[in-house]
């Protein structure tokens, strides 16, 4: 699930759609969650489909770790690729605020960590300084955005944190332990609000 | 899943949001068909569900014949009620126009035959409104709305069809696919009044949300679940 403080906006004819922020999100905020309602698509559940499905799948879902794909139920699933992304974490069942997200600001991914296929890279017109131009997959897009994501998940119980419920504490320890952080917090320390 | 020639559109705090055509889709399209992602939930997935989210199912799903939550991927599950929808529904999976929609004209269905628990208010303002929308609609309605949806299928086999190769087919369904896979709309279409759920009658079924037909059968009182939890 999204941040509550979000909206969909149509950014223009050629990214589409964006999901941005309608009131400040500091940093380390859960950003976004996965939940019960988000669909995991095994390679068994995808192999009878026809190949209508194909430009569908593209634009609709990501892939995770272990070769699945992503159908997130809400706005999550409209989140846009950033070179230097508001967002990140998503490997670990949630993500958080990079940044202090500003409300009009969008809430990004670095795509390079979302395990594209050789044949998804892409031209990037993020606008970012540090834009790469194209956006390929990318074994190395998870330590480039560690040390932000080790700062985000530090600063996470000094900030309210509405999507607490949906991240069990497991995942939450997993999750700063992937990150290098003692995975001593517990999820009872985050303000649910 | 939805037209493609359709967007979300807030409408008000009261309403929440609605979709909307972005062009024109002639009478005879399917406006909606089920497919293989919109999710089907049992009451007990619903009521096992983080609090956050059963909100969000017991607003935006509808209750089939068979009692499941049908919980859409898109933005078809923001389409709103009215008592002279732009839609009528076909078989388990299919929602046909049944007028001609202009570009920007809000895309509604009729509630009345989504199984739903309880009366609510309408004030869709369309000619005809009934002001209220209840779960007896149905059995007096039903000539009326099968109709209208017999008069729209003539048309199906003549526009374009975008959704039909993503449709998730249910029971009463193939015989309307095979139809029009020969190019043809010569079919008696199942009656929308098959599509009711048992036991759903106005005013017997006390729940949580609109939806909650589906959710009562298993239900304990509240009360005893506190004390069984503070006993634990």
């Amino acid at each position: 699930m999204i941040h509550p403080d979000t909206e969909v906006r149509r950014v223009d004819v050629v990214v589409g759609v964006g999901v941005f922020a309608t009131a400040l999100i500091p940093r380390g905020t859960l950003t976004w969650a996965l939940d019960p309602l988000d669909q995991l698509l095994t390679p068994e559940r995808l192999a009878p489909l026809g190949p209508q499905w194909d430009v569908w799948l593209d634009h609709h879902t990501y892939h995770d770790r272990v070769g699945n794909r992503v159908l997130c139920w809400d706005a999550g699933r409209s989140m846009n690729h950033s070179c230097r992304p508001t967002c990140g974490g998503s490997d670990l069942g949630f993500e958080v605020a990079l940044v202090d997200i500003h409300p009009g600001e969008q809430l990004t991914n670095d795509y390079g960590t979302l395990h594209l296929e050789a044949s998804e890279g892409f031209t990037c017109r993020c606008g970012a300084v540090e834009c790469r131009g194209i956006v390929e997959p990318d074994g190395s897009a998870w330590e480039r955005w560690l040390p932000e994501l080790r700062a985000a998940l530090a600063a996470m119980t000094t900030v309210p944190q509405p999507l607490a419920p949906l991240v069990t504490p497991a995942v939450l320890r997993a999750g700063r332990r992937a990150v290098g952080l003692p995975a001593t917090e517990r999820r009872r320390r985050l303000h649910a609000v | 899943m939805i037209h493609p020639h359709t967007e979300l559109k807030f409408i008000s705090s009261s309403v929440g949001h609605g979709v909307f055509a972005t062009a024109f889709i002639p009478k005879g399209t399917f406006l909606w068909v089920l497919d293989p992602f919109d999710r089907i939930l049992t009451a007990d997935e619903v009521r096992a569900l983080p609090p956050m989210l059963k909100t969000a199912v017991e607003r935006w799903a509808y209750v089939d014949p068979t009692g499941h939550f049908v919980f859409c991927w898109d933005h078809g599950r923001y389409m709103n009620h009215s008592c002279r929808p732009t839609s009528r529904g076909i078989g388990d999976a299919f929602e046909i126009a049944v007028r001609d929609i202009q570009p920007g004209e809000e895309l509604s269905c009729e509630y009345g035959i989504l199984n739903i628990a309880k009366s609510f208010p309408c004030a869709c303002g369309q000619p005809g409104c009934r002001g209220s929308v209840g779960p007896g609609d149905l059995e007096r309605l039903f000539p009326i709305w099968d109709a209208e949806a017999q008069d729209a299928f003539q048309y199906a086999a003549s526009v374009a069809q975008p959704l039909l190769p993503f449709v998730k087919a249910g029971p009463r369904d193939h015989a309307i696919l095979e139809v029009l896979a020969k190019g043809s709309t010569e079919a008696e279409l199942p009656s929308h009044r098959d599509y009711r759920r048992e036991g759903v009658t106005d005013g017997t079924v006390e729940g949580e949300g609109l939806w909650a037909i589906a959710a009562a059968p298993a239900r304990r009182p509240r009360a005893t679940r506190r004390a069984g939890a503070a006993a634990r």
